[in-house]
């Protein structure tokens, strides 16, 4: 059997035509204006039947497909494997400066142009420089989350390149002027429909909602403009310190068109994708894909080492790195250098329950799921993203499916932490934890806390008449709303009263003698 | 042996009988059980929330009760986590506590880890008896003390018990502490799911062993109607050797 | 644009330089220029490799590459030129064009392609992907496979177009039994020692048809690469 993950899918129920976030442009969605609070958006999502149906359904199945072929493939060296992926990240990232000046001389020698950019618009800026000294008029992209954080299409569009998204998703979702949603499936929140109206509509096609015609309609579209393209942009996924390689994983092809149709190629890639050498790359390739799709490798992985050479007969005539800082020194401090060690498989969105509710595009940000909620707040902003450290449950989902072995559920309390001690947090809350911690700093206190609490909640449930009688440690009464915060929890369920004595009475009557 | 119990605040308040229960079943095993009455709260409330000072100060009062403990074992596989996973790290530097918060997480179990990998207890050769039809939620907490199937595997060593795997075992319930206060529609979404699937398995029981989880789903099958019992399986193994009354 | 200090100075530079970007890396890692780092992860190939010479290579490489939606046919050298003539037909083929290697060279392809009366594409008259874009098939060697997960490694050279694995939406591959490796380390292994320009500008790694589940998680193949992948397995060669 395949272990392609959507193979032999059932297609999804009909009759759910809201599209999420319509009335937002895709810039805004990525880039809503700060401070950003996540409610609207996640409760929307929570609300939403077709977000429920494929991104749950969707996600759910990636995540049973990547615990079943990871542990076929890997059987009991799982374990060992991520150890050694996080280790090799780590080490490239201890040594970041070293493998950065490798990489760049071999690259070189290699025939390609190393840029360096530490701002979004710096790497824009070198994008555009090359665009215009190459006279492109019509630009092919493939997938990189990279230009997403620069947002570097408009700037193209405006100095008059045509820039095509080849992605197929990433494709439909510039026709429809929405934005990713998804780490590895852009456009997970979408379906066919919203795919044959974009085409109708964008591209004067035929509306059919047959997917395998849709492609096709792609793929014609594409062609022409992969023919005509003069400049392909491209992410990376990996850099190969030791021999200035590039690396860029597809499945559909369009990256190596995109890298080998037109005579100049521009790569965006942040300065932590780096290992120092193709046999680190295939440690980081075997679990990529596996974790990822499930595929054994990706279809396409493609190693560039480079322009073409002279002897060739295609491929790009010019070679551009840009390597992108954008925040990324900040999180290299210690304190946080181990987020960086993210491949963005997307295993921790898939995983990650919260993110099964609402979706990519309540995180506000080009990141989504439970890597997004760290890095997010460190590119953007503690203050500016308060609910992303917040919105989990600490579930620990995301560190056990991590590749690469990022505690996520640790890093996600220390943003919190560093949101009390920077006062970002609210006043209430400080002084409501504080007095609460206070008051289980000793057991006098402690008791009385819990005394009063079992008083009010059983006084409350006794006036509702739900205060059951019987056995004093187990007969309970329910609560269907709870004053002020605590209200949020009786929105959506009831609130169980304590039994008419604790576990400590109890002990002190029957044991304390004995 | 000597064992101290940890109740845990929420199952000393909410769920007085699991911690009888422990108590009950332990006695059987031939251990001497002792509870000091200094013990409060891990501090993982505090903690979850980045109020790290004051999960600290809580942190070295739970070293201090429990310094003479051999055993400590707890019902909570939430607080448990707490005290193994994160102890050590937040006493690090604090040179009078740190040695005693690595000692501390080195003694700490939850209660079904302690029965199988300390005591290896089987629970047939006690003639552990239970009727019912049971599905079981599996907290999330103990993915982090690498506690897996121990709970299954004791239900299995129980004659009469029927389990019904839960779907979807692994997706949390949505409680998360104050998550589920703080982000309501989001926790609400989850914790009905996590219904809906133990309405698939139409087991009239739920084995939840965790405090939170426990207040979180039953309170959605409350408010949804839905009509199963909610039991720790703590309760279920004193009931199955007869030391508690079955209820 | 950027506003920063040493790239202002020299006003053509954009972004700014590697000695800017390097020193901030170095900042927040604590490091001084130069200094020695500790030594790389051992990668153990034993922990690695997830398939061993000692198992049957073809066999495995057959059916993990057959998972991935390509297909395999295991043919004598003397039944290659018919195996690939009847890939052609079925798939109504007319344009084709060949890689200029050993192998194709060796069983006479392009004249044996020519006597069944098909087109062959000299995509060697022109540079770029051009003279590719009409084909209906293109026929490769490869530089490796890999039995752990079925791939090919198709790489870039003088006779070896990164277009003909690509760009068509027919390729036929022919594999001979000594260029199956174990597992991806071997080939990683195997070209360790080069660097820089000796290495080829491109080497795909090839793991199936071109395909997407972009739309409600269907599988699609033949996205804008090919949506067939033949390969001939030769024992002997």
């Amino acid at each position: 059997m395949s272990t392609f993950e959507a193979k032999n899918q059932a297609s999804a129920p009909a009759g759910t035509h809201a599209t999420v976030n319509l009335s937002i442009s895709g810039q805004e969605l990525l880039f809503p204006p700060l401070p950003y609070d996540i409610h609207a958006r996640a409760d929307a999502a929570t609300a939403n039947k077709q977000l429920q149906d494929f991104v749950h359904v969707a996600t759910y199945r990636k995540d049973v497909t990547r615990k079943q072929v990871t542990s076929e493939t890997f059987g009991p060296k799982h374990g060992a494997f991520r150890d050694l992926g996080a280790a090799i990240k780590q080490h490239t990232l201890d040594h970041l400066d070293h493998y950065l000046e490798m990489f760049v001389e071999r690259a070189t020698a290699a025939g390609a142009k190393v840029h360096f950019a530490q701002t979004a618009d710096q790497a824009n800026d070198i994008c555009l420089d090359v665009a215009r000294r190459c006279g492109a008029k019509l630009c092919v992209k493939s997938k990189s989350m990279v230009t997403e954080e620069t947002h570097l299409l408009p700037q193209l569009q405006a100095m008059g390149v045509e820039t095509v998204e080849t992605d197929l998703g990433e494709f439909i979702l510039q026709l429809d002027h929405d934005a990713p949603s998804h780490i590895v499936t852009p456009m997970i929140h979408k379906d066919r429909r919203a795919v044959a109206r974009a085409f109708e509509r964008e591209l004067g096609a035929v509306y059919t909602e047959d997917p395998q015609q849709l492609t096709g309609i792609a793929r014609a579209y594409l062609r022409e403009k992969y023919r005509r393209a003069d400049l392909g942009i491209s992410g990376g996924n990996f850099l190969v310190a030791e021999t200035g390689s590039l690396v860029i994983c597809t499945n559909e092809g369009n990256g190596r068109f995109c890298t080998s149709a037109p005579k100049v190629h521009v790569a965006f890639v942040g300065i932590e994708k780096l290992v120092p050498s193709y046999e680190h790359l295939g440690v980081m390739l075997k679990l990529l894909a596996r974790t990822s799709t499930g595929q054994p490798l990706t279809v396409y992985t493609h190693v560039i080492t480079g322009p073409r050479r002279p002897q060739e007969h295609d491929g790009p005539g010019q070679l551009h790195i840009i390597l992108v800082d954008n925040g990324r020194t900040e999180i290299l401090k210690k304190e946080t250098r181990e987020m960086l060690r993210c491949i963005r498989c997307g295993a921790c969105l898939n995983a990650c329950p919260v993110y099964r509710k609402i979706g990519g595009h309540a995180y506000g940000a080009v990141y989504s799921g439970p890597i997004g909620a760290l890095i997010t707040p460190l590119f953007r902003g503690l203050a500016n993203y308060p609910d992303l450290p917040n919105a989990s449950s600490l579930c620990g989902a995301c560190f056990e499916a991590c590749p690469v072995k990022i505690d996520i559920p640790r890093f996600l309390v220390q943003l919190r932490s560093e949101m009390v001690s920077r006062k970002i947090t609210k006043l209430s809350d400080r002084l409501f934890y504080r007095l609460w911690a206070w008051s289980l700093g000793r057991s006098w206190t402690y008791r009385i806390g819990g005394w009063m609490q079992k008083m009010f909640f059983r006084a409350k449930a006794r006036q509702r008449g739900t205060l059951a009688k019987g056995d004093p440690y187990r007969s309970r009464g329910w609560l269907d709303h709870l004053p002020g915060p605590a209200a949020g929890w009786t929105s959506q369920r009831d609130m169980p009263t304590p039994p008419a004595r604790s576990f400590r009475q109890w002990w002190n009557q029957e044991r304390s003698s004995s | 042996m000597k064992v101290t119990l940890f109740v845990t605040c929420l199952t000393d308040t909410f769920y007085p009988r699991t911690g009888m229960a422990v108590v009950k079943v332990l006695d059987r095993l031939g251990c001497q059980v002792d509870f000091p009455q200094e013990q409060t709260c891990c501090g993982q409330p505090m903690f979850n929330n980045g109020f790290t000072e004051e999960a600290r100060a809580l942190a070295r009062r739970m070293v201090q009760v429990f310094e003479d403990s051999e055993y400590v074992v707890t019902p909570s596989g939430s607080c448990a986590a707490m005290i193994r996973d994160y102890y050590v790290d937040l006493l690090k530097d604090d040179h009078a506590y740190a040695a005693g918060a690595k000692a501390l997480a080195g003694k700490t179990y939850e209660f079904y880890e302690f029965l199988l990998k300390v005591m290896k207890v089987d629970l047939r050769q006690l003639g552990a008896r239970w009727p019912g039809k049971v599905t079981y939620h599996y907290s999330c907490h103990l993915r982090g003390i690498g506690v897996t199937d121990e709970a299954v595997r004791l239900m299995k060593q129980i004659e009469g018990l029927d389990y019904v795997p839960l779907p979807k075992a692994e997706q949390c319930c949505g409680f998360g502490g104050t998550f589920a206060i703080k982000y309501p529609q989001i926790s609400g979404s989850l914790v009905r799911d996590k219904v809906a699937c133990i309405k698939e398995t139409a087991a009239p029981y739920v084995v939840s062993n965790d405090a939170g989880c426990t207040m979180n789903i039953s309170g959605s099958c409350h408010r949804d109607g839905v009509k199963v019992k909610f039991i720790s399986l703590a309760e279920i193994i004193a009931e199955a050797l007869g030391l508690l009354e079955t209820a | 644009m950027s506003g920063h200090n040493e790239s202002s100075q020299r006003a053509t530079t954009l972004g700014v330089s590697q000695e800017t970007l390097l020193g901030k890396v170095r900042q927040a890692l604590g490091r001084l220029a130069g200094q020695a780092i500790a030594a790389a992860p051992k990668v153990d190939p034993n922990l690695v490799r997830l398939a061993t010479a000692d198992e049957d290579l073809v066999a495995l490489f057959t059916k993990r590459a057959t998972e991935t939606g390509m297909k395999v046919y295991r043919v004598q050298a003397a039944d290659l030129l018919r195996q690939i003539g009847s890939i052609l037909e079925e798939a109504k083929a007319k344009r084709v064009a060949c890689a200029v290697g050993t192998l194709p060279q060796a069983v006479g392809l392009n004249d044996a392609l020519r006597r069944r009366g098909l087109e062959v594409v000299d995509w060697q008259a022109q540079p770029g992907f051009e003279a590719q874009y009409e084909l209906d098939a293109g026929i490769t060697d490869v530089h490796a496979a890999l039995a752990e997960t079925g791939t090919l490694i198709c790489n870039s050279d003088a006779g070896h177009s990164r277009g003909l694995s690509l760009v068509p939406p027919v390729h036929i591959a022919i594999v001979r039994q000594s260029d199956i490796l174990p597992d991806m380390v071997d080939y990683w292994l195997r070209v360790r020692s080069v660097t820089g320009k000796d290495l080829p500008s491109s080497q795909a790694l090839i793991t199936g048809p071109s395909k997407t589940a972009d739309i409600e998680g269907i599988l699609i193949t033949g996205v804008h690469g090919p949506g067939q992948v033949h390969i001939l397995v030769v024992e002997k060669m």
